[in-house]
């Protein structure tokens, strides 16, 4: 079922998407990141596979999935009356037996499979109602993680005269984007820090290919390219940080950032996950450290836009 | 990278409630806030200090002189009753007002009209009121509830007793309120017509169908005209006096000829505007002695300038704007003194003024200032309306609002963009003094410039809920296809207009000259579309199938057996046909009765002078004398909680065979093991509770639940509602009204969808018993549309609008998602988006749930907070539990990303 070239692993799909590129959107989820960000406020966008969601005040231990499940992944802990399920069994489970025994909706699942022309379907009806200037917009996660599949949507969009813009990370290999630039008009390029060290402790990875790609693609005629940060308090707002990522967007030739303030909602889902945050909920960037860092990057000449006060 | 949506939204069911991601903790408050002018603002500060009142005046005035005249010419004998009622009302003048006058005394003041239907505001010990229970006529008062907030009356205090659940009555008035009712004991509209409804073979289904409140009301008893366009253009024209001297023209030309009825008419015209006249001129009195005695300056002025005003307009035509304002509204209240009226809309009223103001413009008599200022007042006085009918009508079907619908927009005679710079004003008045009426619509056509559309979605940011986005063309072919018959042209389609909250209304074109110029302006020429079958739960009618003609509620029979075994999905449908067109049928026989009754017995003087072609024909509105009277309708309601649950039925029962029917009859006598919504005090699917016997049920429920849902462009259950409205729009042309014409499909839910959803059990939807049904008929059950806006588009236009009178979406949109320049651009896509696939009108609440749900818990924090209920505004706590807890619970569209 699983034909990975021919379909893609999506999360969700969001029509009337206002702040995610100029216009209308219809926005799509693809699920799989080569990062992990502490702060990552999509977690379930992170793995590249179906993720069983459990909401535990809904389940009544009632043992009728962990007699459905043919793995044993699932017990149920009587004192509590709660399902106790094994990440590590369920991974990749496709089967998902058990999620269709509940009776009380207490196990949903993350993720679903979608062939190019199913997709096409819904971009082609949502493009009725995009109105003036809207378009695609590809997230997740990564959508560079289903290289194959991003490729064929954008390609598909670019021929049917679809404005397409994509979110990334940045962290594929430069092959990858070149395959899909001619199809890309806007390009929402992330930037986590710029210190390698700093960047592999939060994400995992060293950010070289990130900012080699980043250079590479700046140099492109026909794609706007608008990079994003998510300010992280203690993390990635010091005054050198934002200042050297304001000469590094100042020497790739770009002139636009979009710098979000940290939040904390996607944290509930990290337990649907079985996950647990690990990041301070007090953590926030206050509205002065935003028009801080605005400043910064206005003393370098580039449009700084605050979370959604944006001209697109 | 964006935000996914929050999962931690979904309630106990399963449902989803909000699409996309919420940004913030805090609750949003509005973006944009204005301010009215200082006058205007202490004439709102005493509007909210004042509670809904009876005065018992007019009717007082009416019965005497009506029994007085005993065995004269009804139409005669009414017009008198009229007359003597307005000569009598004591005027009244409140500081600041620039316009003036009102219903009664009272600013916000209203009464019975006995003389059409008297049990409902007697006690309930009283035999009037008993005798109507048992006829199923107080059914749906039973079951409905009242905003216990703002200036509803709902219990007696002191001096002051409640009567019909929302008005507030003088004790030392009850004597005369109850000799007033007593008077009309056999007399009446209701008891005369009752007696002939009787002799309807079937008359005995149509009490036990009112009963269970398969329907909401009887329209000829309770609200017999409305929901149309009124027309000024012969006051605004001829003035009083010109319009007495035609009918005096008149009288001589056809007394003693044949078709003498006209003759009446005529005079019965004369009679009723001299009653006008003498209140208007009572009014010029009392402004002349408030001048008097006034010791400020500025206000002996204005009342002096009031009093030549009125003086003025009693007998002549407008000499300016202020003028022609004037006269729109006193003609406004005179028609809804004369008759109990729900939706009589000044239409398009910045078209209809454009001359005067145009005039008073160039020549600097008038600016825009002083324009917001008269606006403003103008908005006041239509929010003061009170309409006093029973409590199943005002609270359950209309909670507590007018629905004096004014629109913009539209095309003009030439098919020109029809978009004026007072209709910008218009719409700036209406954000600067928000306030529930008029409701604004805008007719939104291609042809309209981008700065009146971005002036409307603006004002729909203020989250006031209006003006409802009504799409142009659509109700066009609606006209067309509906009045062909009638000599409907293209060119006079375009004068058409909403009346009520969302009934499209034809009209007509009729020309002023002013300055040497030529203006054409466009006001209503058909009757109410208020009349016909009047809200049928369609959800009710499924589950009678179900339950084989028994009303499982009530215990009642309500139907012989439909005689199916119900072993296929078609023969659900068939058997669904069958008792809906035998309900149709039996209300519509039994309507048209009571509405021959209507004319009879209280024939319309003054709706019908106004209305084209009545005066030049001599013909009152009952005796087809308007223009176009095809506007009898059939009005449903839950219509997406039918098909959702058809859909169920079909999937689960007869293709998956996923449990019998028997299984769910036992789940639905069960309530899928949830409390009954009453035990939980909330009306709303999100807030019930479970039974420990819930686990029982828990396979059912969750199929039910998981069925394919209405609103997610999903084709198995788009195609059912696409059979649904096709089947229904065509099958209401096979019943006829009382003047010979076909009725239509009319798609609104007004407030209904709250008592209509507390009779009805759970159903096969997985909706629970007695929850409120979906609002609307184009908007999905709350937190079943989970594919966002687009999706539900797509199937709200899987079938063709025109079809029908109207239809009607209501979004809730937080208002992070449409937040800044950008976002206000972005909300005019999606408008227009749905415009062009034919959606014939979609509005929105541009609000945070959270501020709603703060507002429940502290009402007195929140007195002037309005939001869109369906095809109308209103202040959040003069609304139903019922109502506000489906509004809480819409699904709410956040920006995403
Ligand atoms: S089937 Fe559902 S309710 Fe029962 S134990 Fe499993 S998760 Fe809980
Ligand atoms: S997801 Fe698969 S492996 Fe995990 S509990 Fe469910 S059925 Fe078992």
């Amino acid at each position: 079922m699983r034909d990975k070239d021919t379909k893609g692993l999506i999360f969700d799909i969001q029509g009337y998407s206002v702040h995610d590129g100029p216009g209308c959107r219809t926005l799509i989820f693809l699920k799989g990141c080569p990062l992990e960000c502490k702060w990552c406020s999509n977690p379930e966008g992170i793995s590249p596979l179906p993720q069983l969601m459990y909401y535990q005040d809904r389940c009544i231990g009632n043992f009728d999935c962990v007699k459905a499940c043919r793995s044993q992944a699932v017990c149920i802990d009587q004192e509590r009356e709660v399902a106790v399920i094994d990440r590590t069994i369920c991974r990749g489970c496709v089967d998902l037996e058990c999620m269709d025994v509940c009776d009380h909706n207490a196990l949903l699942v993350s993720g679903y499979y979608m062939t190019i022309e199913e997709l096409m379907k819904t971009i082609q009806r949502d493009r009725q109602y995009w109105g003036a200037g809207g378009g695609v917009t590809l997230s997740g996660g990564d959508p560079m993680l289903q290289y194959n599949f991003t490729r064929s949507v954008l390609q598909r969009c670019h021929d049917s005269y679809i404005h397409t813009a994509m979110e990334t990370s940045g962290h594929a290999p430069w092959a990858h984007f070149e395959g899909i630039l001619d199809y890309l008009d806007w390009i929402f390029f992330d930037i986590k820090h710029m210190d390698p060290k700093m960047h592999r402790m939060a994400t995992g990875v060293l950010n070289n290919t990130i900012l080699d790609n980043a250079k590479k693609i700046a140099q492109l005629e026909n794609i706007r390219m608008m990079f994003r940060m998510v300010m992280v308090p203690g993390f990635n707002d010091s005054f050198e940080n934002v200042k050297a990522t304001a000469e590094f967007i100042k020497g790739v030739g770009q002139g636009e950032i979009n710098i979000l303030p940290l939040h904390h909602l996607g944290s509930s889902k990290y337990k649907l996950l079985g996950l647990t945050y690990n990041f301070d909920l007090r953590t926030t960037p206050t509205r002065e450290s935003m028009e801080w860092a605005r400043e910064i990057f206005a003393e370098h000449s580039i449009e700084c836009y605050i979370g959604n006060d944006t001209p697109f | 990278m964006p935000d996914n949506k929050m999962n931690d939204d979904v309630d106990e069911c399963g449902l989803f409630f909000q699409y996309g991601e919420r940004k913030s903790k805090d609750v949003k408050g509005r973006e944009i806030e204005k301010k009215p002018s200082q006058r205007v603002q202490k004439i709102r500060d005493l509007y909210f200090k004042t509670s809904s009142s009876v005065s018992m005046e007019f009717p007082h005035w009416y019965t005497r002189r009506w029994m007085e005249l005993e065995g004269d010419i009804p139409i005669i004998r009414r017009a008198e009753a009229i007359k003597s009622a307005f000569k009598h009302l004591t005027p009244a003048i409140f500081p600041g007002e620039l316009l003036v006058m009102g219903k009664t005394h009272y600013l916000r003041g209203s009464y019975p009209m006995p003389w059409l239907s008297g049990s409902y505001f007697m006690s309930k010990e009283d035999d009037m009121y008993k005798e109507a229970l048992e006829a199923g006529k107080l059914s749906a008062d039973e079951v409905t509830k009242w905003g216990a907030g703002g200036g509803n009356v709902t219990e007696s205090v002191g001096n002051i007793l409640s009567v019909a659940g929302k008005f507030g009555l003088r004790k030392e008035e009850l004597p005369i309120l109850i000799r007033t009712a007593k008077a009309w004991k056999n007399r009446s509209v209701e008891d005369i017509g009752s007696r002939y409804e009787k002799m309807v073979p079937e008359y005995k289904e149509k009490e036990s169908i009112m009963r269970s409140v398969i329907c909401m009301f009887d329209s000829g008893y309770t609200l017999p005209q409305g929901r149309e366009v009124i027309n000024y253009y012969y006051p605004l024209k001829y003035g009083i006096d010109g319009i007495i001297d035609y009918c005096k023209d008149k009288i001589g030309e056809v007394a003693g000829k044949p078709d003498m009825d006209r003759l009446y008419f005529y005079q019965a015209v004369v009679i009723g505007i001299e009653g006008i006249k003498s209140w208007i001129l009572n009014h010029a009195k009392e402004a002349r002695r408030l001048a008097e005695k006034e010791h400020d300056e500025k206000q002996r002025k204005e009342y002096a300038e009031i009093a030549e005003i009125m003086e003025w307009i009693s007998s002549k035509p407008p000499r300016t704007f202020r003028d022609a304002l004037q006269i729109c509204w006193t003609f406004h209240t005179a028609v809804l003194n004369e008759d109990c009226i729900s939706g009589m809309s000044p239409g398009r009223l910045g078209a209809i003024l454009y001359p005067w103001w145009k005039n008073d413009m160039d020549n600097g008599t008038l600016t825009k200032e002083s324009t917001m200022e008269l606006l403003e007042c103008m908005r006041m006085k239509f929010t003061e309306l009170d309409c006093f009918a029973s409590m199943g009508v005002v609270g359950g079907v209309l909670s507590g609002n007018t629905f004096n619908n004014l629109c913009i927009g539209g095309l003009d005679k030439n098919g020109q963009s029809s978009a004026n710079e007072l209709e910008m004003l218009i719409l700036e008045s209406a954000m600067t003094c928000a306030t529930p009426q008029p409701t604004l619509s805008i007719l939104y056509d291609e042809k309209l410039p981008e700065d009146i559309l971005m002036k409307s979605v603006e004002c729909t940011k203020t989250g006031t809920g209006y003006p409802a986005w009504i799409n142009n063309q659509t109700a066009m072919e609606f006209i067309m296809n509906n009045y062909q018959d009638e000599g409907m042209t293209l060119e006079e389609a375009r004068s058409w207009s909403i009346g009520g909250c969302l009934e499209s209304s034809a009209g007509t074109w009729l020309p002023i000259d002013l300055d040497g110029k030529e203006y054409w302006i466009p006001g209503g020429a058909g009757t109410a579309t208020s009349v016909g079958v009047h809200f049928i739960g369609v959800p009710k009618s499924l589950e009678l199938v179900l339950y084989d003609g028994m009303d499982p509620r009530t215990g009642e029979r309500v139907f012989p057996s439909h005689g199916y075994k119900l072993d296929t999905y078609e023969e659900v449908w068939e058997a669904f046909q069958k008792y809906f067109r035998e309900t149709v049928k039996v209300l519509c026989l039994c309507n048209n009765i009571q509405h021959d009754a209507w004319r009879k017995i209280t024939p319309p003087v003054i709706n019908s002078f106004l209305k084209p072609d009545c005066l030049t024909n001599g013909k009152d509105i009952g005796q087809m004398g308007s223009r176009y009277n095809t506007t009898f309708n059939v009005e449903t309601c839950g219509g997406v909680n039918l098909v959702n649950s058809l859909a169920s039925l079909k999937k689960n029962v007869y293709e998956e065979k996923l449990f019998t029917l028997a299984e769910l009859k036992n789940a639905i006598d069960n309530n899928f093991g949830y409390k009954h919504a009453d035990e939980v005090g909330s009306y709303s699917l999100t807030e019930q509770k479970k039974s420990p016997e819930a686990k029982k049920w828990a396979r059912i429920h969750k199929l039910c639940l998981n069925a394919p849902k209405y609103g997610n462009d999903d084709p198995y259950v788009d195609d059912i509602f696409e059979k649904w409205e096709s089947w229904f729009c065509d099958m209401c042309h096979d019943y006829t009204s009382l003047y010979d014409k076909p009725l239509y499909a009319c798609q609104i839910s007004v407030s209904t969808h709250g008592p209509m959803g507390a009779v009805t059990l759970a159903s096969a939807d997985g909706r629970l018993s007695g929850t409120t049904f979906a609002d609307a008929s184009m908007s999905a059950y709350p937190g079943t549309d989970r594919n966002g806006p687009y999706a539900l588009f797509n199937s709200a236009t899987c079938w063709d609008h025109s079809k029908s009178q109207n239809t009607q979406l209501n979004m809730k949109i937080h208002p992070s998602a449409v937040e800044g320049r950008e976002g206000a651009r972005k909300l005019l896509e999606l408008i227009r988006a749905y415009m062009r696939r034919g959606g014939f009108h979609v509005q929105f609440n541009i609000v945070d749930s959270r501020m709603l749900k703060d507002a429940q818990a502290n009402p007195d924090k929140f007195r002037g907070l309005m939001v869109r209920v369906a095809g109308f505004t209103q202040y959040w706590v003069e609304l139903g539990k019922p109502i506000q807890d489906e509004i809480i619970a819409r699904t709410e569209y956040e920006k995403t990303g």
